[in-house]
């Protein structure tokens, strides 16, 4: 492994687990250990006999993303895996990608067609004989998806997630047909927390129900729910109301100062530049 | 009359056989009822008595906000055909919420399936407590809190079941806030947690931040892909069996936390030169730990959440009754590895050698 690579390996883990709690561990020495291959390493084609019978390729050429599930029958995740990958499958169709499945011969053909038919797949499955494919490439768990790029390089390699699964594969797929860029993916990988009541919206709530109030000639409750809003987060929308209730109640000097104040924040704001005109300015 | 009953007597028959044919729900995935439970429910205020909240319009009578009246006597109808548009006139943060990529139907199609707009016992003015709200329709969930030997205080503590989900829209699956490990050391992040059990919980912030070398799905902050997250059957909420003791004798089915990713081959064969690098030649030490009478549990040797060793090693593991901690001792060498003396006698092997290191059985 050369510097350069180590380099980018150790961006990589920063880059993932940027935003996160806890300060990231050394992820590319961690990667290193876990399997042989590593991305950006180039993976060797072979050629395998398939489940129906034939043989097949691992990489296929004139592809811009290769893809290969390692899976193995009694276990739930394969299953679910590969059923995802089946809707991924159709998703794709048309574009340069390209699934294979590789399963161990030790698990009866049998058995393996029963695991590949309820999943609803259609892609190829090469049949590792004494896990040779696996040993090679350093597979340690079932299901797992690899990724390889059109130079034949790994471009990924996604061990069974519970959440978000199909997210990280699909966009990594989408990033090599020059889709997405990078920062997809780390908004996929580190997804922005998923929160309802922010200040922000507690203010926008408390200035919109000015707006109703206002609406049905309720000022004076309405200029309690703008101070509410302003309280938390002052905006030139809330100010602009404001003004424009003192002033429809003749209060114009409070009314000045408050487009003035919307004015501050947002210098082009309409309602305020109205409303100034109107009370004389 | 005859022909009508005939055609009941069809559709009962599809309908039983189609119920007959579906797979049966995978553990981890549970029942929810989609249609949904509230609609057409009563919405109307509650006796101020019976109210502890009261939506703002609601209690300052000005019915004109959201009705088409300013008249408590006579309101008349909402102003919108959506409930959903009337609520966004001033809770237009919720309809940016809504945008995210994973939402909750009933949020989708109208607020009031899950809330009084006038006023409520309930915080955000739900019309009933939240766990009962929710399991209405997340019936599966229910049958596994129902059931469950081992519960989540998540559940039930502070904000209960938004603890960890938006019931509105979410940018992660399963309308989670944050993925799974963010979510869960909200609270497992501090020292002196006890569970119910008796026994102290780990501080998995502290524990992370001193053990540098974690487990794949703690790196991919998926706690769930190892534990349940509201009810279950197995010790800490494990999503499948797994030894609680040191020794065991092996069985698959013990192991099946492990080999939900893991492959069991590791263990369950004798020789290897692909599955395992914890071999001496193809002589498997996964098999000669773990697959015999009185076999080492995977924790014997491994921590699951993080270690400062290479490969998950622990550096001891407890001994007797006082937990006295015996060192492993291991190092990684260029070709594999050695154990100081601890369990055994100093042993090293060799996992580049292609031999057999098993003697030939005669």
């Amino acid at each position: 492994m050369g510097p350069g690579r180590l380099v980018t390996l150790a961006a990589a883990g920063i880059t993932g687990l940027a935003g996160g709690l806890l300060a990231a561990p050394a992820r590319a020495e961690q990667d290193r250990l876990d399997r042989r291959v590593q991305i950006g390493d180039t993976v060797e084609d072979v050629q395998l006999a398939t489940l129906g019978g034939g043989r097949d390729r691992l990489l296929a050429k004139g592809i811009k993303a290769n893809v290969f599930v390692f899976f193995r029958p009694e276990q739930e995740r394969s299953l679910d895996t590969l059923k995802e990958l089946a809707s991924c499958e159709k998703e794709f169709a048309g574009k340069p990608v390209r699934f294979v499945g590789v399963v161990s011969d030790s698990w009866p053909a049998d058995q393996v067609r029963d695991l590949v038919r309820e999943a609803g797949t259609r892609m190829p499955v090469l049949v590792d004989e004494g896990d040779a494919l696996y040993g090679a490439l350093g597979i340690r768990l079932h299901p797992v998806i690899g990724i390889v790029d059109a130079r034949r390089k790994l471009a990924a390699f996604e061990p069974f997630r519970q959440i978000n699964y199909c997210e990280r594969v699909k966009v990594r797929i989408r990033f090599l047909l020059g889709e997405v860029s990078e920062a997809e993916i780390a908004r996929v990988d580190e997804p922005a927390r998923s929160t309802t009541r922010t200040d922000d919206g507690v203010a926008r709530r408390h200035l919109n129900f000015a707006r109703m109030l206002h609406r049905i000639k309720q000022e004076d409750k309405a200029l309690e729910e703008i101070q509410k809003s302003l309280a938390i987060a002052p905006s030139a929308a809330a100010l602009a109301l404001q003004g424009e209730i003192l002033a429809a109640t003749g209060k114009c000097p409070e009314a000045l100062l408050a487009f003035e104040g919307a004015l501050k924040i947002e210098p082009a704001n309409p309602v305020a530049l109205d409303g100034r005109k109107s009370c004389g300015r | 009359m005859n022909e009508q009953l005939k055609i009941v007597a069809r559709l009962f028959l599809v309908g039983a056989v189609l119920l007959a044919s579906r797979t049966p729900a995978a553990p981890l995935k549970t029942e929810v009822k989609k249609a949904a439970l509230r609609r057409g429910a009563a919405v109307a205020p509650l006796p101020r008595d019976k109210a502890s909240r009261s939506h703002a319009p609601y209690e300052s009578g000005q019915c004109g906000v959201c009705h088409v009246n300013n008249d408590a006597a006579n309101p008349g109808p909402i102003r919108h055909a959506s409930v959903n548009e009337e609520c966004y006139e001033c809770h237009d943060d919720v309809r940016d919420v809504m945008a995210r990529k994973y939402k909750h139907v009933p949020a989708e199609e109208a607020c009031t399936d899950c809330h009084n707009a006038h006023n409520s016992a309930e915080p955000a003015l739900l019309s009933q407590e939240m766990v009962e709200l929710c399991l209405k329709c997340h019936a599966g969930i229910k049958n596994q809190i129902a059931k469950g030997k081992v519960q989540h205080d998540a559940i039930t503590k502070d904000k209960k079941c938004s603890n960890c989900h938006n019931p509105h829209a979410a940018n992660i699956e399963r309308l989670l806030i944050a993925l799974p490990f963010d979510l869960c050391v909200t609270c497992h992040s501090r020292d002196g947690m006890m569970s119910d059990d008796g026994k102290v919980m780990t501080n998995y912030k502290k524990w992370l931040e001193e053990n540098k070398v974690w487990h794949d799905p703690v790196r991919a902050k998926d706690c769930s892909a190892c534990h349940r997250t509201h009810a279950g059957d197995n010790f800490r909420l494990l999503v499948a069996d797994y030894p609680a003791a040191f020794y065991a004798p092996y069985e698959r089915k013990a192991y099946a936390l492990c080999y939900g990713c893991h492959n069991d081959k590791v263990v369950a064969v004798e020789e290897t030169t692909t599955l395992t690098g914890f071999r001496d030649g193809s002589r498997n030490l996964h098999f000669v730990h773990v697959n015999r009478e009185r076999g080492r549990t995977c924790r014997a040797c491994h921590e699951v959440h993080a270690s400062k060793q290479d490969h998950h090693i622990r550096e001891s593991v407890p001994y007797g009754k006082s937990g006295w901690q015996l060192k492993v001792g291991y190092t990684k060498l260029p070709n594999g590895g050695s154990c100081a003396k601890t369990c055994h006698d100093t042993k090293t092997y060799n996992n580049k050698t292609l031999t057999s290191s098993v003697p030939a059985k005669k």
